[in-house]
């Protein structure tokens, strides 16, 4: 029960994007088609449950037990750059064809704030490793969602006739805004 | 300087002296900054447990217990005055609101009435659910003064309650509603740790010298000033051993405590249990037997020549601490049993402790 | 390179959110009000200034190679003296600002600033690089708080000018989508003319 509730209210609820602001660079930059969207969604999922993991090993076996705490930002950032190194050069050699998919997505995480952002939220709500692995995906998950939703978005927008002030970045935000909307309406369920 | 190469040496010292130089310097500055830190996180609770209870004379942060409830774990800060807890703020929190968590600090009476609220944290949304915050509105106003156990329903009026909640902003206050009850049902049933009282042929059992009757099928009343006690006489053959006695205190802190206590057939006392009180829960009610020593400190007193009293009042027994009243109270249910065990002249030929050889 | 130009373009020319679209989450995140806007941007003010000017000074000790990992160790080393500082003197602004201060380390803002500029320039360009860049974003930050707080509350900086409820959804989320996208054509109006 209570990982179906993380999982609600990280898809729907608190979507990471839609509602708590993470993550905007590649909602904007990889969302102008809808194969990209979801390449980009199965790179982020990969990445950021690994990185929950790792940085979550490393805040109670080092941080804590030191009380080092203060240097979290530093290092998660420092952990999460190499791991997503190590992840695409370990692709490259085990499996290519999952590398081709994700590949050229890999080099945008260490700079994807979604990633560090649900590794601190991770501990920071103080969540066991299981439910963290399930916050992990969960938040994954409904970034892949609201990712590919834009795209289909604009995709649609390609053939509509935009205001000539609007066109492009204004647009493309007002969509964003209006998807916002509409992920409002699931508030209050879990 | 030319730039240099990248050379293996020259890549992780580089490195290396960066990585030395950003910790320490790091270290440094949380060492700084650390007591500011400590301080602000300090201030905002102590203003926060000021102003939810009544005035106090304690540090109610060094005297803070936590309690493990569905979900999470509350922390309670004691507020003592003059020996006497007058109320309790309790660090609750709810996971329902807009956006998640919100802490707050609710300020209860012994008696379970709200004296105060504070929120603590929360991520509500500004202009809208961050209305719960006492400075911005006066939802909490409509909480203050009101006590659950009183047909107070702690819920919006959506939901069937007394509360109002906030234009735009039910899922907001009804969470803070949820967070107000957690803190008052831990604090009023304890939730975490309940103990059975015993029953009143437990109670005789336990208290009693060995015996060989039933104590409870021989039992009877007497009158004394004005208050029906129930004796339960113990014996092996003929011979009596002892009897118990149950005897209720004049107040307690909320209300009256009854005792069963027995006596030897020197007046000693062999054993005391609690049949009922409503004292404050994890103050008053520390006088079970289960959850402290205190009864330990009667077994082997004779009131006829030890001081049945608390300290403050010039007896032998030590308070349980922040419970004066209620300690008071127990003292005085067992002074009465003893009375009522030594005034042979109130029931005409059943005396004690005649029976006695 | 004309130091005056190098100070203002981060105002409008190259605003880091208004035109290059980058830092969008503090961007959106913070700015329910026009103080907690300024209060972003000051905070990634001082970090882009300070991480601009150390990465200038040891651009020649740092192998090519090893470069970024070195800056991400700089700027996220300025971001958690920023948290602390913030956590002791300024509580009330941290609680409100939360994640995203430990999160200006993945603002690619700063980073980009590092890489693109101060480890290609001297150090005085670098510092008014890093000065005007910052202000840019500050003003970008208050500039949208304050439009929502206006629309959203009916006040600016907390001063309430019309006794009502705002129009709330510009306190929402959805609201600093649409009021961000709003600005975005109003400035690329401006920018033309």
């Amino acid at each position: 029960m209570e990982y179906i509730i993380i999982v609600l209210s990280a898809i729907l609820v608190n979507n990471i994007v839609l509602a708590q602001f993470l993550g905007l660079c590649p909602f904007f930059g990889v969302s102008s088609k809808i194969s990209t969207a979801s390449g980009m969604g199965g790179a982020v999922m990969f990445v950021m449950t690994i990185a929950a993991i790792v940085t979550y090993l490393i805040s109670h076996y080092i941080l804590i037990p030191l009380d080092l705490i203060y240097l979290r930002t530093i290092t998660y950032i420092l952990v999460i750059s190499s791991l997503v190194q190590m992840v695409e050069i370990m692709l490259k050699k085990v499996s290519p064809p999952l590398y081709q998919a994700l590949g050229i997505f890999l080099p945008l995480m260490t700079t994807n704030c979604a990633i560090l952002g649900v590794a601190i939220l991770v501990i920071q709500q103080e969540y066991t490793l299981m439910s963290g692995v399930v916050f992990a995906i969960a938040h994954a998950l409904g970034f892949t969602l609201a990712l590919v939703l834009l795209a289909g978005m604009r995709e649609q927008l390609e053939l509509l006739n935009v205001p000539q002030a609007m066109k492009g970045n204004p647009i493309i935000l007002v969509a964003a805004g209006l998807l916002a909307m509409a992920f409002m309406g699931f508030a209050g369920m879990v | 300087m030319a730039k240099r190469e990248s050379t293996f040496f020259n890549m992780v010292f580089a490195l290396l002296v960066i990585t030395l130089i950003a910790s320490a310097s790091l270290g440094f500055i949380y060492e700084l900054t650390k007591e500011p830190i400590e301080a602000a996180r300090t201030a905002r609770k102590n203003s926060a447990i000021n102003s939810v209870v009544p005035d106090f004379d304690n540090n109610p942060v060094e005297e803070q217990y936590t309690m493990e409830v569905a979900g999470g774990e509350l922390v309670f800060y004691p507020a003592i005055r003059d020996g006497e807890l007058v109320g309790t703020a309790i660090e609750t929190f709810t996971n329902r609101g807009f956006s998640g968590e919100i802490i707050l600090m609710v300020g209860l009476l012994p008696d379970g009435t709200i004296h105060g609220i504070e929120v603590l944290e929360h991520r509500e949304t500004p202009g809208l659910g961050d209305k719960i915050e006492t400075g911005k509105s006066g939802f909490h106003l409509q909480f203050e003064g009101n006590n659950p156990a009183e047909d107070f329903q702690v819920r919006i009026r959506q939901d069937g309650g007394d509360v109002d909640a906030i234009t735009a902003t039910t899922i907001s206050s009804r969470a803070y509603c949820d967070a107000v009850m957690r803190a008052w049902n831990a604090y009023m049933h304890d939730d975490a740790v309940t103990y059975e009282l015993p029953s009143r042929e437990e109670a005789v059992e336990r208290v009693l010298p060995p015996f060989g009757n039933n104590p409870l099928r021989e039992d009877y009343r007497i009158q004394y000033l004005g208050r029906a006690y129930n004796i339960f006489p113990g014996r092996r053959g003929r011979t009596y051993t002892g009897v118990a006695v149950e005897s209720t205190s004049d107040s307690g802190y909320i209300a009256p405590v009854r005792l069963m206590v027995g006596f030897d057939y020197t007046g000693t006392i062999s054993g005391i249990e609690v049949l009922e009180h409503s004292e404050s829960p994890n103050y008053g009610d520390l006088i079970e037997n289960a959850r402290s020593n205190f009864y330990k400190q009667f077994i082997g007193k004779n009131p006829g020549e030890d001081q049945i009293r608390i300290k403050e009042d010039g007896g032998i027994i030590d308070g349980v601490s922040g419970a004066t009243t209620s300690s008071r109270a127990y003292c005085h249910a067992v002074r009465a049993a003893w009375e009522v065990f030594m005034k042979k002249d109130l029931n005409q030929g059943k005396l004690y402790p005649e029976y006695f050889p | 390179m004309d130091q005056a130009k190098n100070f203002t373009k981060g105002f409008i020319r190259e605003n880091p959110v208004f035109i290059l679209m980058l830092g969008l989450c503090p961007a959106l995140g913070t700015t329910t009000s026009a103080f907690n806007g300024m209060g972003m941007g000051l905070a990634t003010l001082f970090v882009v200034l300070m991480s601009n000017i150390v990465v200038s000074l040891i651009k020649d000790f740092v192998p090519n190679k090893v470069r970024i990992p070195a800056y991400i160790v700089i700027i996220a080393s300025f971001v958690t003296i920023v948290d602390l500082v913030m956590a002791g003197y300024m509580p009330a602004l941290h609680d409100q600002l939360g994640l995203f201060i430990p999160l200006i380390v993945v603002n690619c803002f700063v980073l980009g600033r590092a890489e693109a500029f101060a480890s290609r320039n001297t150090l005085v360009s670098s510092i008014i690089d890093g000065t005007g860049m910052g202000l840019g974003f500050t003003l970008a930050l208050t500039l949208l708080g304050a439009s929502r707080e206006i629309l959203g509350s009916y006040a600016l900086f907390g001063h309430q000018f019309i006794q009502e409820d705002g129009m709330l959804v510009f306190i929402l989320a959805p609201g600093a989508f649409i009021a961000l996208g709003y600005l975005i054509a109003i400035i690329d109006k401006l920018n033309k003319k």
